[in-house]
């Protein structure tokens, strides 16, 4: 007779065997040999510790005795229904769904196998750790509450950040702070008041908590239904596409499919405090404000071959770029040389926009000639411009 | 007890050796960085700050010392009974509380207020642009009308030493072409980190005609250092003097000279890297074309010193070798604050020639100042510092004689 104890083991051989061979079907290269490998060994494990339990008859008491078998914990009842086995079926159940629909629902299925595995091993075991079932029950907890707690709390919380973020989301830019604070307000309160009335039933303070976690996952639900809050990219200035420098706001408006030339996110948050020069579009005029410099400036000196941000800032309505122009390269192109004007510009800013602008001027300005100074300039505001010095 | 005793006194005897020869090394005669003497509004500032502090502090630890020896004499054991063991003596307690608070209450205070009167930037009255990139500074000066009367109008690049007006509220603009560096004047003012991208501000004022040296304060690599530096005040009609002639036109070396032949070297082995500002070619039609360095295809930082007024230094390569014979360097040095201008000016004479140093460095700068510059260390195909060319003497005779025309 096969007793429990090996009925599992036997049961973990089959598995480990029928593993190995659908392993090493799929799986090539080092990945399936090292997996068949795995398995054969596990398999080969299974099967000695099948022979060793079956010879010992799972250390059951000897039909010679049967007052022990009777009062054996082996022989006890179990004391409840346990509803692993109807989650594993549905762990099951959802691997076949996995299989044939996403990837990520066949992971959550063999999450929820592995977790039910170990759930109803743990209970199969402690009910027949003695025959006294408030013990086996005290003994269950001790084992699984160390696993089970921390998983649970972690789900929950993710649970509860992601439906919060999922509001987040939903609402205006504006709106979300009156959300933040609200909601912060709320559990200040909460708070205060459990600390203020230690005395308060326990019954109220889940109650309240339930219903919070509730709200916030339902409206978190909807809103991740409703979609999120369209999301602009921050523009930022690039050097590739020197060509489209030069594009005034009308050419914009006439051709509004025209791609903005930004590729890099908004990499200079921080340079934006501490920006070498402001450069500024006020009535018409084009300034720059040096720190330490008395009144508006229309020079500038940057050291030669060192990235410098400069702060472009827009007051007058209309779309406008700075561009930057730092002499030329010659280039060989399909054998012919050319020069090729060194440009670089920002977005197009509008009224009360600013941006950093990163320049680079390679050569000295001994490079350029007075009549075509390396400058910032704004395309379609003529005579506008900042000469730039290069020691 | 006895023998306990005596093993102990030889070690307590050198421990004091040492403490006491730390605390006389403070006393060097000649300190050119000694924070403690201040020479100029900022450093004043902070030094009105860090002495009472420093005093303060002082006293504190003498009496916290005192009371720690006298408990540890008067009650050591002898013996004795333990005496009874209480908790608590609440006034007591309160009184140790409050006096440190009052204590650092008072330094908030100042300290704050010094910050703020440190950061102070809307009385500027000339603004220089500091770049650090390993291991050398650069200093340029913008068209600006500040600094002298009728402003800069030709911006101005030097490196090295810090040409500054005295009297004068200098505003440096500090930053950096490759890591962190600081920027310290220690007579001057406090330090400034010189961070990439960004333009941090310092304040600069010298009382006094005078050279004032500094290091660059934040580890930045090999040869950080000798990466030096030094503050050089002029007064207003000697840097009159000095921005003219930096800004004067360039006297290409006369024809058939020694200096005539070190252009020609210089222009095939240096002015890829080294700018001398008006240096011109002529090609074989007569055609005219300014030589013009390109440093950012050759170095990390993408820069090497301009060496068009460089006899017009009294040091090179981060400030750290002498242009200057030791002779010369003591006299400007020690020069009193009326003639400090006119010797700086001189610039370096051939009599004050320092030669080998800069022989050395055109030989081999690399195994003078070390500069992961050899081809085998070269990073992205970039340098970091001054390779060693590998010039036979004969070039270096040229080339010297035409640097010791840069002036
Ligand atoms: C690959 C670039 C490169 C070349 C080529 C080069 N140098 Fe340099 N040189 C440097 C760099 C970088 C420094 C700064 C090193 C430092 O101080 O750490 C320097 C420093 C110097 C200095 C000190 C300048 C000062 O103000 O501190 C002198 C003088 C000098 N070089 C002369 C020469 C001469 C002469 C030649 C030609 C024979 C030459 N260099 C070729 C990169 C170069
Ligand atoms: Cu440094």
């Amino acid at each position: 007779m096969l007793t429990t104890g090996s009925k599992l083991t036997l049961g973990g051989t089959a598995l480990s065997v029928l593993g190995a061979i659908v392993w090493g079907i799929t799986k090539g290269g080092s990945v399936g040999y090292v997996g068949v490998l795995g398995l054969t060994s596990a398999a080969a494990a299974f099967l000695l510790l099948f022979v060793v339990v079956t010879y010992l008859r799972d250390a059951n008491v000897p039909p010679s005795a049967p007052d022990a078998l009777t009062g054996s914990a082996a022989a006890q009842p179990p004391p409840t229904p346990s509803m692993w086995p109807v989650v594993a079926a549905f762990g099951v159940g959802l691997l076949v769904v996995g299989a044939v629909t996403k990837p990520i629902v066949f992971k959550a299925a063999i999450v929820v196998l592995a977790a039910s595995a170990v759930e109803w091993m743990v209970q199969a075991w402690s009910e027949r750790a003695s025959s006294d079932p408030a013990y086996n029950a005290s003994l269950r907890k001790r084992i699984i509450h160390p696993l089970e707690l921390p998983v649970l709390v972690a789900v929950g919380v993710a649970v509860l950040v992601y439906s919060f973020s999922r509001i987040m989301l939903f609402l205006s830019k504006s709106d979300g702070p009156y959300a933040f604070i609200i909601v912060g307000v709320l559990i200040v309160a909460f708070a205060f008041t459990f600390a203020a009335r230690p005395t308060l039933k326990k019954g109220v303070i889940v109650a309240v908590c339930t219903v919070a976690a509730l709200g916030v996952v339902s409206t978190g639900a909807v809103m991740a239904i409703s979609g999120q809050r369209t999301i602009t990219k921050h523009p930022t200035t690039a050097d590739e596409d020197h060509s489209q420098c030069l594009r005034d706001a009308q050419q914009v408006a006439s051709n509004p499919e025209y791609e903005e030339i930004e590729h890099r996110a908004s990499q200079h948050v921080s340079a934006k405090s501490n920006p070498a020069a402001k450069v500024i579009l006020e009535n018409g005029q084009l300034h720059a404000e040096v720190v330490g410099a008395q009144g508006p400036q229309v020079t500038l000196t940057i050291a030669r071959s060192n990235p410098t941000n400069i702060l472009f800032i827009n007051r007058d309505s209309g779309e406008f770029r700075l561009t930057a122009y730092a002499g030329t390269d010659v280039q060989t192109v399909n054998d012919t040389q050319v020069k090729i004007e060194r440009l670089s510009c920002t977005t197009l800013i509008h009224k009360d926009g600013e941006q950093m602008f990163t320049v680079a001027f390679p050569k000295s300005s001994a490079a350029a000639t007075p009549d075509d100074p390396y400058r910032l300039f704004v395309p379609g505001l003529d005579g506008q411009q900042i000469t730039v010095y290069v020691p | 007890m006895k023998t306990v005793r005596r093993s102990l006194r030889r070690p307590a005897l050198a421990l004091g050796g040492i403490a006491a020869a730390v605390v006389l090394a403070g006393c060097a005669k000649n300190a050119p960085q000694d924070t403690f003497r201040p020479a100029g509004e900022n450093a004043r500032k902070i030094d009105n700050l860090q002495r009472p502090v420093f005093y303060t502090a002082g006293i504190v630890l003498l009496i916290v010392i005192a009371a720690v020896v006298f408990a540890m004499i008067k009650y050591r054991d002898r013996g004795q009974e333990m005496p009874e063991q209480t908790h608590g003596k609440p006034w007591l307690e309160i009184l140790l509380t409050i006096i440190p608070a009052v204590i650092l209450l008072f330094v908030g205070v100042f300290t704050v207020k010094t910050v703020f009167a440190l950061a102070k930037v809307d009385d500027t009255q000339c603004i220089v642009n500091v770049t650090g990139q390993q291991w050398w500074w650069e200093y340029d000066y913008p068209a600006q009308a500040g600094c002298m009367p009728g402003g800069i109008t030709t911006p101005i690049v030097t490196s090295g030493e810090l040409v500054i007006p005295d009297q004068t509220k200098v505003l440096l603009h500090i930053t950096s072409r490759d890591v962190i560096h600081s920027f310290w004047i220690p007579r001057l003012n406090g330090k400034r980190d010189a961070v990439p991208g960004r333009d941090q501000t310092l304040r600069m004022e010298a009382d006094q005609p005078g050279i004032y040296t500094g290091q660059c304060t934040e580890f930045c690599g090999l040869s950080h250092a000798r990466m030096r530096m030094a503050a050089v005040s002029l007064n207003a009609d000697d840097f009159g003097t000095w921005v003219a002639n930096q800004t004067k036109a360039y006297a290409p070396a006369e024809k058939d000279t020694l200096a005539a032949q070190g252009e020609t070297q210089f222009i095939t082995n240096c002015s890829r890297c080294h700018q001398v500002n008006g240096l011109t070619t002529t090609d074989a039609n007569g055609v005219v074309t300014p030589v013009l360095a390109n440093p950012d295809q050759y170095e990390v930082s993408g820069s090497a010193p301009n060496l068009t007024d460089l006899m017009t230094r009294t040091t090179f390569a981060g400030a750290t070798f002498d242009l200057l014979t030791p002779a010369c360097r003591e006299r400007l040095y020690n020069a009193p604050p009326d003639q400090f201008g006119k010797l700086y000016l001189q610039g370096v004479t051939p009599e004050c020639f320092n030669e080998g140093e800069l022989r050395d460095w055109l030989r081999n700068a690399p195994a003078k100042k070390p500069m992961y510059s050899a081809e085998n260390e070269k990073l992205d195909g970039k340098y970091r510092g001054m390779p060693n060319l590998n010039l036979t003497e004969n070039q270096i005779d040229q080339l010297v004689a035409y640097l010791l025309e840069r002036k």
